[in-house]
């Protein structure tokens, strides 16, 4: 069930509405490094084209907090957010005055599939955008998934030392790995079914957002 | 075949694809450090922004400063007491440490002394310069902030958090304070939290507002623009057209100097020279070395006596460091602190 599925999301932006600190430290070290990284992606790996459309995509979507409803990863909800200000950067570079048809506060869990332009799937086969689509699905995932996969399988962390990072028992560390590798595994094989987009433009092909050069 | 087996193998299998795919995949990479400063400052502004229009629900709260409670009850009280013909007194905001030159106070019925209290509202004006003096001024905010003026400038204390700056330059360090300083000016506020920063109104040029970045990060904002960030190194410059210009700048560039020539002093008797070395490192800029480093473990617990009142950081080292048995060069930035040659070099 979606509502149930993000409640803890829910909770988690209501915290940050509140200015509770301990939430603003864990958006500060979990989603605002995974959003940079997004935007990253599609932006030719510029980090200061970046940070600057991070930034405007934190102005736009802040004062928005209070419609985040959960139907969506938190995450998701953010990087939808930021995939529209890239748009609108790309539509200010190539001077185009196409309108976005895409709703921007009302998303579904489909629409995170926002892979690079212009790549189709033989590109996808070379090792970098593989680790770019790898690298994707991670940043897609609630920010202690990502972490706790990549202390599992890239710092080879045993799960004693993992559930003491998280703060939790050992069982609830292993759950949570479990969760989170099929988490990793939904979000990677949506993300490769992804079909190639019309060239020279940022914004993913789906059903709700349509971007022309 | 058994249920659970089928779905031990689907398990596993599922394991090694994920393990596979990451290790081939790597690492994700870093954020720049500069960037995630700039970003979380953003992220901090927008949030409180919400806050101060939402009521609060009892957890512990982003940056809001204790003071603001402090504040309200004072004016309660001062508001039962006070019925009658006497407005409340303004609440004390600042304490003054140092004059240097021509400097007074407009706005304000405080006595203007080293040492003394300032209240919300009090105006502090230095003269230009033009007669020799230094016509510097600094104060500390009752946050723990220092707060530094340069000639030529009026700086109105408006409350603990919020200064607004009329004419020429601030400089503000802000320590360990745990709130955030606004400097308000006619084209655009600087929010910072947690930083060595300055606000100029240049007399000339085509750049109205400057502002300079040493450590941390602030946030730069108008009504008709989006925040926009600055970290350490950065100098931002708004053009008479609107435009941000964004330029690096060493923290020990020479604009930094006004700066030491308004640094409260500090007092050496009965410290270490590892604290004065950290006084210097703060207020100059440069990084602190020991050469050999074996020299740091014989020296920073040294214990200073004497005065070094009326050096400026800069200066300071000439008169500290030769009684502690050291010699330093200074180059690019890098105090290099080693044991003094017999006979001088």
């Amino acid at each position: 069930m979606p509502k149930r599925k993000h409640a803890r999301d829910r909770r988690f932006v209501s915290r940050l509405i509140d200015a509770d600190e301990a939430a603003f430290e864990e958006f500060t070290n979990g989603h605002l490094p995974q959003l940079y990284r997004f935007a990253q992606r599609r932006l030719d790996g510029d980090g200061d084209l970046a940070r600057d459309i991070v930034q405007s995509t934190l102005c736009k979507a802040f004062p928005k907090l209070s419609t985040y409803r959960g139907d969506a990863s938190f995450m998701t909800w953010l990087c939808a957010c930021c995939r529209n200000e890239i748009a609108a950067h790309f539509r200010r570079k190539q001077g185009s005055t196409s309108e976005v048809t895409f709703s921007e506060w009302e998303i579904d869990v489909e629409s995170i599939a926002g892979s690079s332009r212009g790549e189709g799937p033989d590109e996808r086969l070379q090792r970098g955008e593989r680790a770019a689509l790898v690298h994707d699905a991670l940043d897609s995932l609630p920010p202690r998934y990502g972490r706790a996969l990549s202390w599992k399988y890239l710092d080879e962390l045993s799960v004693m030392q993992i559930a003491a990072r998280l703060d939790v028992g050992p069982k609830a560390a292993e759950s949570l790995l479990t969760r989170a590798r099929q988490a990793f595994r939904d979000a990677y094989a949506r993300l490769d079914r992804q079909e190639p987009r019309s060239s020279g433009s940022a914004a993913p092909t789906n059903r709700k957002m349509v971007l022309e050069p | 075949m058994n249920h659970t087996r089928k779905d031990s193998v689907s398990q596993s299998q599922a394991e090694d694809d994920v393990r596979r795919l990451l290790i081939q995949a790597g690492p994700r990479p870093d954020v720049p450090a500069a960037h995630l400063a700039s970003l979380k400052t953003i992220a901090r502004t927008e949030l409180l922004k919400l806050a101060h229009r939402a009521p609060a629900k009892g957890r512990p709260r982003m940056a809001l400063p204790l003071l603001a409670a402090a504040v309200l009850v004072l004016a309660i009280g001062a508001t039962l007491f006070w019925v009658g013909s006497s407005a409340p007194p303004a609440p004390r905001v600042a304490t003054v440490e140092l004059i240097r030159g021509d400097v007074w106070l407009e706005q304000a019925d405080d006595v203007f002394v080293l040492g003394g209290s300032l209240a919300a509202g009090t105006e502090l004006v230095t003269g230009s310069g033009s007669g020799g003096t230094p016509d510097l001024v600094a104060v500390r905010l009752v946050g723990g902030q220092s707060v530094r003026v340069d000639r030529g400038s009026r700086l109105r204390l408006a409350d603990a958090e919020r200064l607004e700056l009329v004419r020429g330059a601030v400089y503000v360090d802000s320590g360990s304070a745990d709130r955030g300083l606004e400097i308000v000016t006619r084209f655009g506020s600087v929010i910072d939290v947690g930083t060595q920063f300055e606000v100029r109104l240049p007399d000339d040029g085509d750049k109205p507002l400057v502002v300079r970045v040493r450590r941390g990060a602030v946030s730069l904002s108008s009504e008709s623009r989006r925040p926009v960030a600055a970290s350490a190194g950065e100098e931002l410059a708004v053009t008479t057209e609107g435009n941000i210009e964004r330029s690096p700048l060493s923290s020990t560039d020479p604009v930094w100097r006004w700066i030491l020539a308004a640094a409260p002093g500090f007092a050496i008797e009965g410290r270490t020279l590892g604290e004065f070395l950290d006084w210097v490192e703060n207020e100059t800029g440069w990084s602190v070395e020991f050469s050999p480093p074996e020299t740091a473990d014989r020296s920073v617990a040294i214990e200073l006596h004497g005065t070094i009142e009326g050096l400026p950081p800069d200066q300071a080292v000439d008169a500290v460091l030769p009684g502690c048995g050291l010699d330093y060069d200074l180059t690019d930035g890098v105090l290099s602190i080693g044991p003094a040659t017999i006979g001088g070099g």
